[in-house]
C-alpha cells in the first residue's frame, strides 16, 4: 500500500536505470506498471520508441509532453529531421527552441542540417557557425566544410577541416577528407604528407576501404611504390568495390603484367558498367595490347559515359587509324582538339603527330604544335605533363624542324639525346584511375 | 501364335498399347490367368513410369506445416532452409558477384526441381501460387502426381482396371511374381500410396524382412506421405543387405534432404561412393548439395569427377560453366557451353549463356547474334524478359542509355515483376544528369516495385537508402537499410551507410 501511495515521480530512478541498462522492454512494463504520467517517463518511451525505429510514434510521445524545455525541443526536432521533413525543423526551432536557449550548439546544428536539405546554403553556414562558437564538436566542422564545398570554395573548406583536426587529431576519417581535399585541390605534396602520416598510424588495421583507397593511390602514384599499394588494397579487405578493383589493375599494368591487369578491369567493370574511367583503362590497355576492336568498343563506351572528354576521344583517334578508318579518325581527332571542356595537351599532340605522319598538313601540325606550347607554359607544374610527352613532343618538333624554337627545350636540356623513330611513344597517356569517392549505386 | 508369346514379344518390344490390348482380349476370356493379368500391370505401369526420384516438388503444405524441423534456427551451414546467408568467403560466391535466386542460394548452372522458389512466409507462399508462372502444388499428393493418374484412367474404355480398394492386399502379397508388379501399378498408375504401403508392407513380412527391394519401397512409401522418420528406418535396414543398388543411397539422401539435414544426406552419399566407386548420380546429389551451402569448390571438384567418367552429363558441363562464368573466366565457360551446344541440346537460355560469354571475352561480333537466337527459341516468357535483361546491359556496357531502358522495359512487358530489370531502370534513371524530383519520384518508384517483387534482392533496398540519406529522408534511409543489411549482411557500403544513420538514432 505504502507503494502506491508514493509520488509516481519517484520511480524515474529505476526507468532510467533500465533504459541506460538497454532493458528497454522492462522499462516500459514498468512505467505501464506504474501507469506513470510523467514527463520524464514519456520522453523515455519515446527515446525507446526511437531506438526500435519507430519515428512517428516517438514524436507523439514527445509532443504530448506540455512544458517547455530544450531537451524536449531538441527530441522533436531531431525526430522531424529523421522524417525529412525539413521546413518544419527550421519552424520549429527559429519560433521556440532557439527563444529558450539561444546558444545551444545542438540546436544550431540541426536547423543547419536542415538548412543544407532545403538548398539555403548561406543559411545552414550560418547556422553551423552559430554552433560552432557553443562547441568543440566535429560534426558542425564536417557539414560546414561540406556546405563550402557545395558553394566550391575549397579554401575555406580546407581551412574548417583543418581547425577540425586540430581538435581532435586521431580521427581518422576527418585526417581522409583534409588528405584528399589537400591533394585534390593543388596542394597535393601537403595532401599526401597528411595521407602518408595516416597511413603510418592505421598501418595494419584493415577494412578502412576509403582511406586505402586514398593511400593506395598516393603510394602508386606519386611514390611509385606499387608494392605498398597493392598491399594496402589487400588490407583493404574488400572485393565488392570497383575502384579498388580499377586501382589493383593500374598496379598491375604498371608492372607490364597486362592479362592480370585486363582482368581486374573486367571485373570492375562487372561490378560498375556506368563507370567511364573503367572503361578508359580498359581501352587504354586493350589499345596497349593491340586488341584494337575491343579498344574502341571501350573507349566508345567512356566516350559516350564521360560527355565527350577530349583525352578519350584522343585515344578513339589512335585506335581507329590503327583499324585503318582515316575518315573517323580524322573526325575523332578534330572532336578531341575543339572540345567545349577546354584545351587539352594530350589531344595536341595525338592530332599532330598523325597529321605528320600521315604527310597531310604540315601548316596543321605545326600550328597544333604551337597551341601544345601554349598549353606547356600555362600549366607546367601541372603532373598532366610528364617526360614522355614532352620526349614525344620533342621528336615531333626534331622531324618538323622547329626543335629549337620550343619552350621546353630552353630549360634542362635532358631529353636531347634521344632520337628513335617518332611513332613508338604517341599511344600513351597518363593513366586516370584513381577514383576515391566510393560508388554510388550497386549494379545487378 | 501363343497369345502369350505375342503379348511378352510386344512388350519387350515397349508397344505397350498393343500389348496390353492383347492382354486385354485374353483376360476378358479367362479373368484369372495370373501372367497376362501381371503383365498387362506392367504395360500400364511402364506407360506412365516416371523417374520419381527426380521429379518431385515439395509442396506448400509439406513445406511449412514441416514437423520434422529440429531448430527454428539452424546452425550456418547446416540446413537449406534457413534464410540462406552466404558469408562470403571468396569472390566467387559473393552476392554482389554471383546472383542469388528466389530461395536466397547461389545461382545455379541448371534448373532442377527445387530450385525454384521456397517461400519464406506463409502469406508468401500462399500469394505465389496464384500467379502463372510459379505453378507450385499446393501439397505433393495433389498436383503432377494425380494427374499421371487420371490419365492412365482414360485409355481404358470399360472402367478401372483393377480395384484397388477392394484387393485382397493380404493374398497377393504372398505371390511373389505378382506383388512387386501389382505394387508398382498401384503406386505409378493408380497412384495410391495408402494401398501401395499397405502391400509394401504385408509383402515385407512375408518375406520375413529379407528382401531389400520391398523395405525400400516401404521407404518410399512412407516418404511420399510425409512420414520422414520411418522412411529413414526402413531404407536404412535397406541399405543392410549386400545386394542392394544405388538407388537406396539416393532415396536416403531425399529423406535427409527433406528433413533438411544436408550434411546428412552429404554423408550417405560418401557412403554410397564408398560401396559404389565412381557412380555419377550420388556425385551429382551431393554435387548440388554442396551448390546449395554456397560450398563451390567442392561442388565443382565433384561435377568434374561425374565428367571424368560421364563425360556428356549436362548438369555437370552447365554448373561447370555457371562457375567459370562468374570466376571471371567467361573464355573457359564458353567452351563448356559449346560443348552442350555440340551435344545436341539447342534452347533459348543456353544460347542466351553463350551470348553472355561471348560479350565477358569480348567477342561482340557473336553477341547479338546470340542473343538474337535466344530470342528466337524462347517459349516462355520469363525467359524472353530474361534476354531482353541480359541485352539491357550489353547495351550498357556500349554505352547507349536509352536503348538499354527499352531493352528493360521489353524485359517488363515480357515479365512485369522482373525484380531486377526495374532496378536496373531506376539505375539508369538516376544517372541522368540534371536530376529533377520527378526523375528521383520515378526512380523511388522503380525501385519500390524491385524490391516488392524480388524478396532476394538486397540492391533495390541498398539504392533507396541511398536516395533517402541524400535527399535526407533518414527514417525511410534506416527502414531500407536494415533490409538490405538482412539480405547481405557483409556489404560493406551498406554497412558504412548504416552506422552513418544509425548515430543520428542515438544522438537524442
Amino acid at each position: 500500500m505504502t507503494n502506491e501511495l508514493k509520488n509516481k515521480e519517484s520511480y524515474n530512478w529505476l526507468y532510467h536505470l533500465h533504459y541506460i541498462r538497454g532493458e528497454f522492454e522492462t522499462c516500459e512494463k514498468q512505467i505501464q506498471k506504474h501507469n506513470a504520467k510523467s514527463e520524464y517517463a514519456s520522453y523515455l518511451i519515446g527515446l525507446i520508441k526511437l531506438r526500435q525505429s519507430d519515428v512517428k510514434g516517438a514524436i507523439t510521445e514527445f509532443t504530448s509532453i506540455k512544458s517547455n524545455e530544450t531537451t524536449y525541443v531538441k527530441a522533436i526536432a531531431r525526430c522531424l529531421m529523421l522524417l525529412g521533413r525539413h521546413s518544419n525543423v527550421c519552424e520549429l526551432i527559429r519560433e521556440s527552441g532557439l527563444k529558450l536557449s539561444p546558444n545551444d550548439w545542438q540546436l544550431w546544428h540541426i536547423l543547419g542540417t536542415a538548412y543544407m536539405h532545403l538548398g539555403q546554403i548561406s543559411l545552414a553556414k550560418d547556422a553551423f557557425q552559430h554552433s560552432l562558437q557553443a562547441t568543440n564538436q566535429i560534426e558542425p566542422f564536417l557539414l560546414l566544410s561540406q556546405c563550402h564545398l557545395i558553394e566550391s570554395d575549397t579554401k575555406s573548406a580546407i581551412f574548417v577541416i583543418r581547425r577540425a583536426t586540430e581538435l581532435s587529431p586521431n580521427d581518422a576519417t576527418l585526417n581522409t577528407k583534409l588528405g584528399l581535399l589537400l591533394f585534390a585541390n593543388g596542394m597535393s605534396a601537403k595532401g599526401v604528407d597528411k595521407l602518408m602520416q595516416l597511413s603510418h598510424l592505421s598501418a595494419n588495421s584493415p577494412g578502412n576501404l576509403s582511406l586505402a583507397l586514398a593511400v593506395g593511390s598516393v603510394l602508386q602514384e606519386i611514390k611509385m611504390d606499387i608494392d605498398g599499394a597493392l598491399y594496402r588494397y589487400k588490407m583493404a579487405n574488400n572485393f565488392e568495390s570497383p575502384c579498388l578493383w580499377n586501382n589493383v589493375a593500374i598496379c598491375f599494368a604498371s608492372r607490364k603484367k597486362f592479362v592480370a591487369a585486363v582482368s581486374c578491369l573486367k571485373r570492375a567493370l562487372y561490378l560498375n558498367t556506368l563507370d567511364w574511367k573503367i572503361n578508359y583503362n580498359l581501352g587504354l590497355l586493350n589499345l596497349q595490347l593491340r586488341q584494337f576492336a575491343s579498344a574502341f568498343h571501350y573507349l566508345k563506351t567512356a566516350a559516350t559515359l564521360s560527355n565527350g572528354l577530349p583525352n578519350v576521344f584522343s585515344l578513339l583517334a589512335i585506335c581507329l587509324e590503327n583499324l585503318e578508318d582515316d575518315t573517323n579518325a580524322r573526325q575523332a581527332h578534330i572532336t578531341a582538339t575543339k572540345s567545349p571542356h577546354g584545351a587539352f595537351p594530350l589531344p595536341l599532340l595525338n592530332y599532330a603527330i598523325y597529321l605528320h605522319t600521315t604527310d597531310m598538313d604540315r601548316d596543321l601540325a605545326i600550328e597544333l604544335l604551337m597551341e601544345y606550347e601554349q598549353c606547356w607554359l600555362k600549366r607546367r607544374a601541372n603532373i598532366d605533363f610528364d617526360e614522355n610527352m614532352i620526349k614525344t613532343a620533342t621528336k615531333l618538333a626534331q622531324a618538323l624542324n622547329l626543335s629549337s624554337h620550343m619552350a621546353w627545350t630552353k630549360e634542362p636540356p635532358t631529353h636531347h639525346a634521344i632520337a628513335n623513330s617518332i611513332n613508338d611513344g604517341h599511344a600513351d597517356s597518363e593513366n586516370k584511375g584513381n577514383t576515391i569517392k566510393e560508388e554510388n549505386q550497386a549494379d545487378c | 501364335m501363343d497369345p502369350l508369346f505375342k503379348a511378352l514379344s510386344l512388350f519387350r518390344r515397349r508397344r505397350y498399347e498393343a500389348c496390353a490390348n492383347v492382354c486385354s482380349e485374353y483376360l476378358e476370356k479367362n479373368p484369372y490367368d495370373q501372367a497376362f493379368w501381371t503383365l498387362k500391370m506392367r504395360c500400364l505401369s511402364q506407360q506412365v513410369y516416371v523417374d520419381d526420384l527426380e521429379a518431385d516438388e515439395e509442396g506448400i503444405a509439406e513445406l511449412l506445416m514441416d514437423e520434422n524441423t529440429i531448430a527454428q534456427v539452424a546452425r550456418p551451414g547446416t540446413s537449406l532452409k534457413t534464410a540462406a546467408v552466404i558469408a562470403a568467403k571468396t569472390p566467387g560466391t559473393s552476392l554482389s558477384i554471383r546472383p542469388v535466386m528466389q530461395t536466397g542460394r547461389p545461382i545455379t548452372g541448371m534448373l532442377r526441381p527445387g530450385t525454384h522458389g521456397r517461400p519464406g512466409t506463409m502469406e508468401h507462399a500462399l500469394k505465389t501460387p496464384r500467379t502463372a508462372k510459379t505453378a507450385r502444388p499446393m501439397t505433393s499428393s495433389s498436383g503432377r502426381f494425380v494427374r499421371l493418374g487420371t490419365a492412365s484412367m482414360l485409355s481404358q474404355r470399360d472402367g478401372p482396371f483393377i480395384n484397388v480398394a477392394r484387393l485382397n492386399i493380404r493374398k497377393y502379397a504372398t505371390i511373389c511374381g505378382v506383388s512387386k508388379p501389382l505394387f508398382e501399378y498401384i503406386l505409378f498408375v493408380e497412384n495410391d500410396v495408402r494401398h501401395a504401403l499397405d502391400l509394401a508392407a504385408e509383402s515385407t513380412q512375408f518375406h520375413q524382412f529379407k528382401d531389400w527391394w520391398w523395405k525400400l519401397s516401404l521407404g518410399k512409401c512412407y516418404y511420399k506421405i510425409g512420414m520422414l522418420r520411418d522412411a529413414e528406418n526402413q531404407i536404412r535396414s535397406a541399405l543392410k543387405h549386400n545386394e542392394c543398388t544405388v538407388d537406396a543411397f539416393l532415396w536416403l539422401g531425399k529423406v535427409y534432404i527433406r528433413m533438411d539435414q544436408p550434411l546428412a544426406a552429404l554423408e550417405v552419399y560418401r557412403n554410397g561412393l564408398d560401396k559404389f566407386p565412381g557412380e555419377t548420380f550420388l556425385m551429382t546429389y551431393a554435387a548440388r548439395i554442396h551448390e546449395a551451402l554456397a560450398e563451390m569448390d567442392e561442388s565443382i571438384k565433384l561435377y568434374k569427377d561425374v565428367l571424368r567418367h560421364d563425360a556428356i552429363n549436362v548438369e555437370a558441363i552447365a554448373c561447370i560453366a555457371m562457375n567459370h562464368f562468374y570466376n571471371d573466366q567467361p573464355e573457359i565457360a564458353l567452351r563448356y557451353y559449346r560443348r552442350i551446344l555440340q551435344m545436341g541440346t539447342c534452347n533459348a537460355e543456353l544460347y542466351n549463356n553463350i551470348g553472355l560469354c561471348c560479350y565477358y571475352s569480348q567477342q561482340f561480333d557473336m553477341t547479338i547474334t546470340c542473343f538474337e537466337r535466344a530470342l528466337m527459341y524462347s517459349d516462355s516468357d520469363e525467359t524472353t524478359a530474361d534476354i531482353w535483361y541480359n541485352l539491357a546491359h550489353i547495351v550498357l556496357g556500349a554505352g547507349d542509355r536509352q536503348l538499354a531502358i527499352l531493352c528493360n522495359r521489353l524485359a517488363l512487358v515480357s515479365n512485369n515483376e522482373h525484380p531486377e530489370a526495374y532496378n536496373n531502370l531506376g539505375v539508369i534513371e538516376m544517372s541522368k544528369q540534371n536530376l529533377t524530383t520527378s526523375n528521383i519520384q520515378q526512380t523511388k518508384s522503380f525501385f519500390q516495385a524491385a524490391g516488392a517483387n524480388g524478396k532476394h534482392l538486397y540492391e533495390p533496398h541498398y539504392n533507396l537508402a541511398l536516395i533517402g540519406e541524400k535527399s535526407g529522408h533518414y527514417d525511410f534511409c534506416y527502414q531500407n537499410i536494415k533490409k538490405a543489411l538482412e539480405l547481405y549482411p557483409t556489404h560493406y557500403s551498406a554497412n558504412e551507410l548504416f552506422n552513418r544513420i544509425k548515430k543520428l538514432y542515438e544522438s537524442v
